[in-house]
């Protein structure tokens, strides 16, 4: 008997060793590496180009009729003047300032980008509002008076911000039109304040978990979204005694040809949970891949388009800003996501100043950055049980008071045999002994709601180890069964509520 | 890891503001910033907030548009750039504007930019204008005064006489706005011929030496009728005569037998008009051949070097023929023997 339990344990090991190392190989042989020979080609293009320029009324007449399509043309030439001349500030290589700048303006950007590569400031235009005031008869030269949002920031090692402004800028812009089309001849700054200096304050427990729908998660819950569908899973999450729920606005879903489509899902949405008493912590930004200073502008136009309806939703508890962006501190330079992270959140701020912001971080340590910025703090734990207690305890002394939600706890149950990994009896276990140790903590919420039959490679990568473990986190099973975890938070939710 | 370090120095906040610059391009830290950037004007934070001014115009730019004006009807725009040594637009100074079309013209130059709104006098010409700000002239620009077509008053020079077979011009007299201006060259008008017999002909008229001209070749008409020219939406009429030419008598016709190929060969010519011209090269020419028992054969083409020849099918084996022929100049028909020798000369195309 022995023996036959020694070798049964000696051939799960090395299958499963063998396992690993295939899925490593094939995650290897999926990887690609791509270079490019062009800065334009390197960008992300946007899902649909965002008119990023808001146009005001003349304040005076003008000698040209304005038209519409002056507004588009004109709008392009500004909004693609501030895109390169961020771009090339970050590479470090002016040669695409002559395509948007002319004259002074093309003098001026190409120092300024030498001063940048010089001492690592950046700046960069997220949003335009323009009054046009002098137009030429024959159409050759247009000024305007331009009020833009405007981040600068400096980092002279790429790793911590030495600088960090978010201005409301206003100032006079001049625009000749060449033979192949308007270029930036003049900008000069006349005003500036800061932005996003109002807080917001959240109180109350949250206990809830982070949904999709089993069938639709990550990049195709926006498009497949079902009203009924969602309904149904709330009553569910309801049924759980939780009191809250997590979603996630997928970056390109609210950017593009279809997001009008994806705004009136998320109304409905939060009409929904309030309907269900669930308040909702929208999570913004997700899947958000490239964060190059090209496109910021495009950011600020996501959250001109989402804050509005969440800052008009009685169900929404508070924001947060990103998941995990932390983790993309390695790919994309500290310094960056650092500025990144303060200027959407004065962007926010200054546009849905009654909205509680947090950052959804990846672990209680990333959770002591940016404490003063924050209203709420929120992190994610999956790391050893036995600290979970400390590291709350620990991140408490750091958070000047404000509440701490831990916003992602859970435990995959999927079993090779013998209840490795994970199983759903030690999924239970360790829910219970994890909701026990945050109970010093303002909230909790799980993830997630259900398993997944299938799940987003571009997300959680090609490994099929990965895959197989992220589809089964679940507390309910892809049937809609409970797992026994369902018992555990429904008793831990009955008692916090 | 690389996270854990960053958390650690991320955890302050930012280094004094105080101790960067931010301008309108940028951010950049203070003790660095070059004499030519801290004079770029406006607002400027750092240490110390200032606004810096510009200094007085070091290069004013002019332009003036649009670049054709029509007399009497538009008004001009002309506006002037104007920038201090370091780039900077011009704040509070004066402009001089001199327009050869006009007399000369003042305004306030605001964030660098003064303009005015012109009427230049109704005289069709080519004008250069220019400004002067802070005493600092700018370059020449040129703008065109033209024509004002809609009050061109359309008509010919008298009764248009179109004849036969020849190449005449249709015209119309100077043609000059309601100021005087002759309209330029190039401008396009357009002649309509209303034939007698109720068909039309377009023709295009562009004016040249401020006349509108069309040619045409009378060809193909029975009569005369009116001619119409439009200029815009302005038109005039006149009568127009068609003219027919005379013959210069009749025209000789030899005929020829091709026995191999059981064929004749017909020759005309030479056709001329009365006034000894030949008829021009492409004037059509009918000929039909009738023989015994009704046969009968036709051959249409046309007049080169005053002279028709064709080749047809013999209709009969009769050594004389009847034949008709159909020219500009007219009808004949005529009977003549069919000759054994083709003549010397091969002239003529079918």
């Amino acid at each position: 008997m022995m023996r036959v339990a020694l070798f049964l344990t000696l051939f799960l090991g090395v299958a499963s060793a063998a396992i690993w190392t295939a899925a490593l190989a094939f995650e290897t042989a999926q990887t690609t590496r791509v270079s490019y020979k062009y800065i334009a080609s390197a960008l992300t293009a946007s899902p649909q180009k965002e008119r990023a320029v808001v146009w005001k009324r003349p304040d005076q007449e003008l000698v040209r009729p304005f038209t519409e399509a002056d507004a588009v043309v004109i709008g392009q030439a500004l909004q693609e003047a501030w895109q390169v001349h961020a771009v090339a500030q970050d590479s470090g290589n002016p040669d695409l300032i002559a395509d948007r700048f002319t004259g002074v303006a093309e003098e001026r950007a190409a120092l300024s980008v030498a001063d940048a590569k010089a001492h690592g400031g950046r700046m960069v235009v997220l949003s335009q509002e323009v009054t046009p005031r002098f137009y030429h008869k024959d159409g050759s030269v247009f000024q305007a008076k331009v009020q833009m949002v405007v981040a600068r920031f400096v980092s002279s090692d790429g790793v911590g911000l030495d600088a960090m402004r978010v201005t409301k800028d206003s100032g006079i812009a001049t625009l000749l039109n060449e033979s192949n089309g308007w270029r930036l001849m003049s900008w000069e700054r006349r005003e500036s304040e800061p932005v996003g200096e109002t807080r917001s304050t959240f109180q109350g427990g949250l206990y809830g978990v982070n949904y999709y729908p089993s069938k639709t998660p990550w990049r195709d819950f926006w498009p497949a979204f079902d009203a009924k569908e969602i309904a149904s899973d709330f009553d569910q999450i309801a049924g759980l005694n939780a009191n809250s729920v997590r979603i996630f606005l997928t970056r390109d879903a609210f950017l593009g040809e279809n997001a009008n489509d994806a705004l009136r899902s998320l109304e409905t949405l939060l009409k929904i949970a309030a309907e269900k008493n669930l308040e909702v912590v929208p999570t913004l930004f997700d899947l958000k891949q490239d964060f190059s200073l090209g496109t910021w502008a495009d950011d600020a136009q996501y959250l001109s388009k989402v804050l509005p309806i969440l800052a008009a939703a009685p169900a929404v508890a508070f924001v947060d800003l990103k998941n995990e962006p932390d983790l993309d501190f390695e790919a994309h330079g500290i310094a960056k996501m650092m500025a990144w992270l303060q200027s959407m959140l004065a962007l926010s701020r200054d546009w849905a100043p009654n909205l509680s912001m947090s950052i959804g971080w990846s672990s209680a340590e990333a959770a002591e950055n940016l404490v003063s910025d924050l209203d709420v703090i929120t992190y994610h734990d999956y790391a050893s049980l036995d600290d979970t207690y400390d590291r709350l305890a620990l991140l408490s002394g750091k958070t000047d008071g404000k509440p701490i939600y831990v916003t992602e706890i859970g435990d995959s149950t999927f079993n090779l045999g013998a209840g490795f990994p994970g199983s759903e009896k030690k999924q239970a276990q360790r829910l219970s002994v994890r909701l026990q140790a945050l109970s010093a903590a303002d909230g909790a919420m799980v993830w997630t709601l259900y398993d997944f039959p299938s799940v987003d490679a571009s997300v959680v990568g090609g490994s099929p180890w990965v895959k197989r473990l992220q589809s089964s986190f679940g507390i309910l099973r892809i049937d809609g069964g409970e797992k026994p975890a369902a018992a555990i938070l429904r008793a831990e939710f009955k008692v916090k509520n | 890891m690389v996270r854990n370090l960053a958390l650690v120095l991320l955890l302050s906040t930012p280094a004094a503001a105080e101790t960067y610059i931010s301008d309108a391009f940028g951010i950049l830290p203070e003790g660095t910033i070059s004499n030519e950037r801290a004079a770029w004007s406006g607002l400027r934070d750092g240490s110390v907030t200032r606004k810096v001014q510009s200094d007085k115009a070091d290069a004013v730019l002019i332009f003036i548009g649009p670049k054709a004006l029509v007399a009497g009807k538009d008004k001009g725009h002309a506006m002037a750039l104007a920038f201090d040594r370091h780039g900077n637009l011009v704040q509070d100074a004066r402009a001089v504007f001199s327009l050869e079309s006009n007399d000369i013209l003042e305004t306030n130059v605001r964030d660098g930019i003064a303009d005015v709104l012109f009427l230049p006098e109704p005289k069709a010409d080519t004008f250069a204008g220019g400004a002067s700000i802070d005493g600092l002239q700018s370059p020449r620009a040129l703008y065109r005064v033209t024509a004002d077509l809609e009050s061109v008053t359309p008509a010919f020079k008298g009764t248009q006489i179109v004849k036969s077979e020849t190449f005449g011009t249709v015209e119309s007299v100077d043609l000059a706005d309601q100021y005087g201006n002759l309209v330029e060259d190039g401008v396009g008008t357009s002649v309509v011929l209303s034939h007698n017999g109720g068909t039309y002909t377009l023709l295009a008229a562009p004016i040249r030496e401020s006349k509108a001209e069309a040619v045409i070749l009378g060809r193909d008409m029975l009569a005369g009728g009116t001619t119409t020219l439009h200029i815009g939406s302005a038109s005039s009429s006149e009568a127009f005569e068609y003219q027919h030419q005379v013959a210069s008598g009749s025209p000789d016709l030899k005929v020829w037998a091709l026995e191999e190929i059981g064929a004749i060969g017909l020759r005309l010519g030479p056709v001329a008009t009365e006034a000894g011209h030949l008829l021009t090269d492409g004037s059509p020419v009918v000929i039909r051949v009738f023989g015994d028992g009704g046969n009968e054969v036709q051959s249409d083409g046309w007049i080169r070097d005053g002279f028709f020849e064709t080749v047809v099918r013999r209709p009969s084996v009769d050594d004389k023929l009847t034949v008709t022929f159909q020219t500009a100049l007219g009808f004949e028909t005529r009977s003549i023997e069919v000759g054994v020798v083709a003549p010397d000369v091969v002239r003529g195309a079918e």
